[in-house]
């Protein structure tokens, strides 16, 4: 009988479906009582929608975060080999696809930053001096950080229209249809955020809320193209 | 000729278990998959605590906990349908409503099911056009549509709802909730533990009920929270345009932090929200109470924050 660090140690093997019967019986027994697991196997699934998100060659932008530039520059094409057969080594080349990858982890980074920066909050960094802002570290950092972001809601919903184009379902066309209108809401915020911040680049607050709106519209992208792709 | 009395007799058996293997799938074709427009009156033994998977891509389905091992169904099948799937073992219970892959011109697509369930099973639902109306379950939920309204009522291990435009209703002693739509609203009652809801446009309102982890969200939904955290639990708000109002017991030990970037905040708890900066209309707001053990986390744009006590 396992116990609950060994089932721990299952969960990307369980969300691989590489289990056992009588494993894979005794993972998902423990994660109907398990709240901890149950979140952390939510989280291994949602990264790996995320991966699996991802367009098969990317070709960052110019101007995108100049760190990141440098160190992609030698290949300006990376591509994602269409054999992924573990979670692992599927989790490895997310995070070798540069660009979206390094934005992923800013856009961690931020989100970790503001919420605790150094020695305060996010209310309280609002009026921070440069130095401890994250946000105004490096002057192209912001519109960077959020071309990034557009790019990656671009990929998602690329994906969600080739997934429905293929499809001959009136369910989910409606489906698709409903999606699309709520999108468009999510744009409107993020453009209302935009602006503001482009008026205020230097405050954390809105750049967090900015990341939140994006976040919320790629996971209603990822929904939907699970959902056409389910049906 | 032996080897061909042989070869006779091989081919006789043969035959015979082959009209015995269409007999038996016949028969079993028949015991699972029901025509279109036949009433559906169907029933299985299930263990006490196993999965049933219930999809009915438009019409409605209820849902029954019961106490008996057994799972059963009745309802109407949709003209359009092709037929409806019963199946699975008895730890893992399934049933389909099945549409033509190419469904791009169906008139008549409703089914409604009503479904009992053993009392402790974990029950998963989903569909596009329906409405999911589920009580007396004990075991983990999760349903999920894009156009309609899930009622739960009860009270499950744990709740999962997904919608787009239908509201999500929960009214059930639960410890783990998890609740997503995009225009429906979300209404809790008197749940608990960890709870995390969003909308985009949906209103949030949530009645009673003690968190330990609370996350609420819109974009341009209006939230109206009345309830509290635990003692050290932490309760996080975040709106775009929508208002945000909390009504939490006034002797609350919490530390509070509210900032909008040009919203108004209304405090009833005493201090008075500041400027965030002479160039920005917006305000923040920083105060504790008592030890502050808990913690309320509000975050605007440009909708108005409403603190009050009961």
């Amino acid at each position: 009988m396992m116990n609950h660090q060994d089932i721990k140690d299952r969960l990307n093997d369980h969300v691989d479906g590489s289990l056992q019967d009588d494993e894979r019986d005794q993972v998902e027994s423990h994660l109907e009582s398990c709240a901890e697991c149950s979140l952390e196997l939510r989280q291994l699934r949602s990264l790996l929608a995320r991966a699996e998100d991802l367009p098969r060659a990317i070709e960052p932008p110019q101007n995108l975060w100049r760190e990141i530039e440098r160190q992609i520059q030698p290949a300006t094409v990376v591509t994602v080999s269409p054999a992924q057969p573990s979670f692992a080594s599927r989790f490895r080349q997310w995070i070798l696809v540069g660009t979206l990858g390094a934005a992923a982890a800013a856009v961690v980074f931020v989100l970790t930053s503001t919420k605790d920066p150094v020695g305060g909050s996010g209310v309280a960094n609002r009026e921070a001096s440069p130095s401890q802002s994250p946000a105004s570290s490096d002057p192209d950092y912001v519109p960077s950080l959020v071309q990034a972001l557009e790019y990656q809601c671009m990929g998602a919903g690329k994906q969600l229209l080739a997934s429905t184009k293929e499809t001959e379902s009136q369910f989910v066309l409606a489906a698709a249809t409903a999606f699309e209108a709520d999108v468009h809401q999510l744009d409107l915020a993020i453009s209302e955020t935009r602006a503001a911040l482009e008026e205020n680049p230097q405050d954390a607050q809105l750049l967090r809320m900015l990341m939140s709106r994006y976040q919320r519209k790629l996971s209603v992208l990822h929904r939907a193209t699970r959902f056409v792709e389910e049906a | 000729m032996q080897s061909i009395r042989n070869h006779s007799y091989s081919g006789g058996m043969i035959m015979k278990l082959s009209t015995l293997v269409s007999f038996l799938l016949l028969t079993s074709s028949l015991a699972t998959l029901c025509s279109a427009n036949d009433p559906i009156e169907e029933s299985r033994n299930a263990a006490s605590d196993g999965r049933v998977t219930i999809e009915n891509l438009s019409g409605t389905v209820v849902v029954e906990g019961w106490d008996k091992d057994e799972v059963t169904v009745t309802g109407t099948l949709a003209a359009d349908a092709e037929g409806f799937d019963f199946g699975g073992t008895e730890s893992r219970t399934t049933m389909e409503v099945v549409f033509p892959r190419r469904s791009r011109n169906l008139d008549d697509t409703d089914s409604d099911l009503k479904v009992r369930v053993p009392r402790d099973s974990q029950v998963f639902v989903s569909g596009v056009n329906i409405e999911i109306d589920l009580s007396g379950v004990n075991g983990r939920v999760r349903l999920e549509s894009v156009n309609g309204r899930l009622t739960i009522v009860g009270s499950p291990r744990s709740i999962e709802a997904e919608t787009v435009n239908g509201d999500i209703e929960i009214d059930a002693e639960t410890d783990e909730v998890n609740a997503e739509s995009v225009s429906g609203d979300v209404s809790l009652h008197q749940t608990s533990g960890l709870v995390e809801v969003a909308t985009v446009t949906g209103n949030i309102d949530v009645a009673g009920g003690e968190f330990e982890d609370g996350e609420f969200t819109s974009v341009s939904g209006d939230i109206l929270f009345e309830g509290s955290p635990t003692s050290d639990g932490e309760l996080e708000f975040e709106s775009h345009s929508g208002s945000a109002r909390l009504i939490l017991p006034e002797d609350l030990s919490a530390e509070y932090e509210v900032s909008t970037f040009s919203g108004d905040i209304d405090n009833d708890f005493g201090p008075r929200p500041r400027k965030t900066s002479k160039y920005t209309p917006g305000q923040e707001l920083e105060f504790t109470v008592g030890s502050g053990e808990a913690s309320v986390s509000i975050t605007s744009f440009s909708g108005t924050v409403h603190l009050e006590y009961k």
